[in-house]
């Protein structure tokens, strides 16, 4: 499954570097949580971990045929686009998947997020939560081995909050790297963590066993 | 009202039969690359697109006795520039403003200002060029309503196999070009370049505008590009359906607007564009309702 190795690793935008130099192990089967104030860097670091950005120095290594799942805010997401959750949830396949097979996987998808009795709603008819687990849907429907969330709770009641942790333990707890970022504390015990603060251009991280 | 679609039916196959079958066609494919536009939020493309291509026929009518000063010594001043110059006109326009556009755009998006920008100079060379050229008889008619009544069959042809070709690949590619508008950077983990996509969603359309707007003028393909996608933006019940949907919607429209223009002698574009209106709200209503009678009968 995908673990990822930072080496002498330094993010940023446009080659000017934001945060870093940092070396990390992330092994596969935990929750990494990235903490830190706003404009820190958490994002810029999370989007070079997955590779939408290019590192400013240094390196990520990502065994061959790590698939990747990135999850956005939900608010992020064009609130006019008329597409449903299943709709949704099937962007997150890979191409060229057999229709049957598509199906399938969008099915057993949404069911793990419990979302499959809503799989014919407009996906902004969705509540906040609902939505959220939608998109963690997508990314599983595409069997990700490194699912990235982007501020999963933000703006959701204790309770859905609760219902996203919950899923994301036992998305690590299944040998895959979850890597969340979030301003929130961290609502699981349930599996090993690792906590990423990113503060003032530096990394400090703290390692939790389950 | 049987007599009077009749009544309509004769008009239209002893008139204009070629422009009937062309606006069908153009009705259906239209709308449904029209809803490409709506979902990236990109709606003055739908004004922009056309019109450049109507500014490229334009200059290719006004440059016609540059490259062919013959017809106009010979007196012929009604000799008609050739498909091919008209198609290199406006497939010339296009191009230019598209690269234009597509180097202007970031994070996969046009920005509306610069699609308005590039309407609005589409518009104005038309006029300067229609009116200043060998032909200004032809100003009003050409550069705004187009020549739906009196389409040839070989502009009905051109535009049937460009409406089919579009709208086949608009279907192979629907994927990729759902995603590249949705989620960008879901599109880049997949390894689509959304600048990429941007571009062949722009070429798409802005082909299929550049071989049509020759044949039918640019506010037909503006009114079909923009009305029936726009109205059913929210009503529709899936990403699947929104295309086919707003082509039902063109469809309807267009048939109303040509039976609207025959019974009460209305020019023909207003009377397409009150159908489409009208079309897009009644289909509209209608998947409202049916949403809401599957949400009853599920409770």
């Amino acid at each position: 499954m995908g673990g990822v190795i930072c080496r002498e690793l330094v993010v940023g935008y446009s080659g000017q570097p934001v945060a870093g130099p940092v070396d990390l192990e992330l092994p596969a089967g935990r929750v990494v949580v990235i903490q830190g104030p706003n404009g820190a860097g958490k994002t810029t670091f999370v989007r070079t971990l997955l590779g939408l950005l290019r590192p400013v120095s240094g390196q990520v290594e990502r065994p061959q045929g790590t698939v990747v799942g990135y999850v956005p805010q939900h608010m992020k997401l064009d609130e006019e686009f008329p597409i449903t959750a299943s709709e949704c949830v099937a962007m997150g396949l890979p191409r060229k998947t057999p229709r049957k097979e598509a199906r399938r996987r969008v099915r057993d998808a949404m069911d793990r997020v419990g979302m499959h009795h809503r799989r014919r709603t407009w996906l902004f008819a969705l509540s906040g939560g609902q939505r959220q687990r939608v998109l963690i849907a997508r990314a599983l429907a595409g069997d990700s081995s490194l699912i990235a969330l982007d501020e999963p709770t933000a703006s959701l009641d204790p309770r859905n909050a609760e219902i996203i942790w919950e899923i994301l333990s036992k998305l690590a707890q299944e040998g895959r790297l979850v890597v969340v970022i979030t301003h929130d504390e961290p609502r699981t015990t349930a599996c090993p963590q690792t906590r990423v603060r990113v503060d003032d251009g530096k990394f400090l991280v703290e390692e939790f066993a389950a | 009202m049987i007599h009077e679609l009749r009544d309509s039916w004769e008009l239209i196959h002893a008139l204009c039969m070629d422009g009937f079958v062309t606006s069908l066609v153009l009705a259906v494919v239209a709308p449904w690359m029209g809803t490409l536009l709506i979902v990236r939020r990109m709606p003055f493309l739908g004004l922009a697109i056309p019109q450049l291509a109507g500014a490229g026929t334009a200059l290719a009518w006004l440059l016609f006795p540059v490259f062919f000063p013959e017809a106009l010594a010979s007196q012929e001043i009604h000799q008609h520039p050739s498909t091919l110059f008209l198609l290199a006109g406006s497939g010339a326009a296009i191009l230019v403003g598209l690269v234009g556009l597509t180097v202007m755009g970031r994070k996969g998006r046009v920005a509306s200002s610069h699609a308005a920008i590039v309407y609005l100079i589409g518009l104005a060379t038309a006029e300067i060029a229609w009116v200043t050229g060998p032909y200004p008889e032809m100003a009003e008619s050409s550069a705004r309503r187009g020549r739906l009544l009196t389409v040839l069959p070989e502009g009905r042809n051109l535009v049937v196999w460009a409406s089919v070709a579009a709208l086949v690949l608009v279907i192979w590619l629907r994927k990729q070009l759902w995603l590249s508008a949705f989620d960008v950077d879901l599109a880049r983990l997949k390894r689509l370049n959304p600048s990429v996509w941007l571009l062949i969603t722009l070429l798409l359309l802005g082909t299929h505008a550049a071989l049509t707007v020759p044949v039918t003028g640019p506010e037909v393909l503006l009114a079909l590009l923009l009305i029936p996608p726009a109205i059913l933006n929210r009503a529709v019940p899936s990403l699947a359906s929104y295309g086919p949907i707003s082509a039902l919607a063109g469809l309807l429209g267009t048939a109303a607007g040509f039976h609207l223009s025959f019974q009460k002698d209305w020019p023909l574009n207003p009377s397409v564009i009150a159908g489409l209106v009208a079309s897009s709200l009644v289909v509209a209503s209608g998947a409202g309702l049916i949403r809401l009678a599957l949400r009853l009968t599920k409770t």
